[in-house]
């Protein structure tokens, strides 16, 4: 299959994406703010269906809008009342953003497809190389602050109390979660985001209890689940996306099965 | 002399436009084991954190070991209130305690630290498996175990002894007076669940009426003051040798 370029492509991508994907999604799901993440895409989907509007490309209108949402969420953090009504209200305007776009654009149909169920089969050599960049930054800052974020995450009030400010920590890994997110969106699309960053952290969450296992585990997971999905794919004919979201799904439910073996 | 280890003037601490307590004068000294008791709400995590730097308090003079308090002292270590997030962790507690270190310990003291602390609170089966599946008791006692792990001289516990059974409280409250002993900590310890400390505390500060109040144990835990306090009838009794607090709930005497 990789006498294609767009194959070539899409496996380049993939393994860029989903080495920090798996990573960030294991913090987030720490955190227990795994439905941010959601959020966070849904946002990036406004951003790509208003870029129309502000004459910026897709790629670019989804990072404004999800770095916009990253900072926001991340300063409101855990002081936000009924945060999970407010992420619902959001990430369905959002949509609702969306659907503006199409009914004004009706040629944004195709794009909007692709916008909200990925088409990594259409992403172009410049685009890897644009993803191989922001990867490399987000990964590069991530490894840096690991220790503080870790901390900062796990136990805020122990946190603060050796010195450490959780909201700017907080806003600093939302900002990486929130380019890492519409990186994402290109694979999967705005919609099945959570399938990439959420599930391989949940799963790696379930199979072990140790830090760095479970940070690779999440990595290889999301690899694992991309390019099986994208191989699967490739040979059935059926959609990246359901294929991706497929595995994902068995690899998380089997997860589960062996923490309840194991701590039955 | 003995040393002090917290010492204030004048201090005063509000949250927005409502005054939490004042105080004139307070005077920890090294050793003590302090419990700090007041209420609901009264403002005793408040007090906690404001000697941990993190709250904005009004004051002549706040010196911690030594030093004008500021936030970050690696000193001092803070037990904060169990909340149920933090213990639906999924990971286990030697991977949480590796995940951060003070920048001039090296990775080798560090764990070698942590390997000690772990034996302290005697938690050699329990600190490999995730914290989710551990019992409120054994989550507390690792989580002084990582208080442990930056050597402090000054030690703050918000309720430990919150969701524990009655004989885990005492065990806990057991170790705890076992640790002070051995390493030579201050400890100061919020807590609604008197009778397991009502023996051992030495010093008591009492958060009642927007005043913080300073005693010795013997001059405080009286039936008299813990009545005011909680606006409930209560009585220090000695049972075998033993003091032990004594509600009345269906006294009208103080309500």
């Amino acid at each position: 299959m990789f006498e294609y370029s767009f194959m070539q492509n899409a496996w380049l991508a993939t393994i860029v994406i989903s080495l920090l994907a798996g990573p960030i999604g294991y913090f987030l799901v720490l955190r227990g703010q795994s439905f941010a993440g959601h959020a966070l895409a849904h946002l990036g989907f406004t951003g790509a269906s208003a870029s129309i509007f502000l004459g910026v490309t897709p790629f670019s209108g989804a990072l404004i809008a999800t770095v916009m949402g990253g900072v926001a969420i991340g300063y409101l953090g855990n002081r936000l009342e009924h945060r999970d009504v407010v992420i619902g209200i959001v990430l369905t305007m959002a949509l609702g953003i969306g659907l503006l776009a199409l009914h004004f654009y009706t040629q944004f149909a195709t794009q909007a497809n692709s916008l909200l169920f990925g088409n990594i089969l259409a992403v172009s050599h410049s685009m890897v190389i644009r993803l191989a960049i922001l990867s490399a930054l987000c990964g590069g800052a991530f490894l840096l602050l690991s220790r503080p974020l870790l901390l900062t995450t796990l136990q805020p009030d122990i946190a603060e109390s050796r010195g450490y400010s959780v909201g700017r920590y907080s806003i600093v890994f939302f900002i990486i979660c929130a380019l890492v997110t519409a990186a994402c969106s290109q694979i999967v699309g705005a919609l099945l985001v959570f399938t990439l960053m959420i599930a391989p952290g949940a799963a790696a969450l379930q199979l072990s209890s140790h830090l760095k296992r479970g940070l690779i585990l999440s990595a290889i997971l999301a690899l694992v689940y991309g390019l099986g999905g994208i191989t699967i794919s490739y040979y059935s004919d059926w959609p990246v996306s359901f294929t991706i979201t497929s595995l994902s799904c068995l690899g998380y439910a089997l997860a589960r099965l062996y923490r309840s073996k194991k701590h039955q | 002399m003995t040393k002090l280890i917290i010492s204030a003037t004048n201090l005063s601490v509000s949250l927005g436009s409502r005054l939490l307590f004042e105080c004139d004068e307070l005077a920890i000294e090294q050793g003590a084991f302090v419990g700090l008791l007041g209420g609901n709400g009264v403002g005793k995590t408040t007090f906690l954190r404001t000697l941990l730097g993190l709250q904005k308090a009004q004051y002549t003079t706040l010196n911690i070991l030594d030093a004008p308090c500021k936030r970050g002292s690696s000193s001092i270590s803070y037990l904060p209130q169990l909340k149920a997030h933090s213990s639906r962790l999924a990971l286990c507690a030697q991977s949480l305690f590796e995940t951060w270190r003070p920048r001039n310990i090296s990775a080798k003291e560090w764990q070698r630290r942590i390997d000690n602390a772990i034996v302290q609170v005697n938690a050699q089966k329990i600190a490999s498996q995730p914290m989710d599946t551990l019992s409120g008791g054994e989550y507390q006692r690792l989580m002084l175990a990582q208080a442990l792990l930056n050597e402090p001289k000054l030690l703050l516990l918000d309720e430990p002894l919150v969701g524990l059974d009655p004989s885990r409280q005492y065990q806990l409250v057991e170790l705890i007076l076992h640790l002070q002993q051995h390493l030579g900590m201050t400890i100061v310890c919020s807590t609604h669940e008197l009778n397991p400390f009502i023996n051992h505390f030495t010093e008591v500060l009492l958060i009642h009426e927007q005043k913080l109040r300073q005693g010795k144990a013997t001059e405080l835990l009286t039936s008299q003051t813990l009545s005011e306090l909680y606006h409930c009838h209560l009585d220090v009794v000695m049972h075998h040798g033993r003091q032990h607090l004594i509600a009345h709930p269906d006294s009208d005497l103080y309500v």
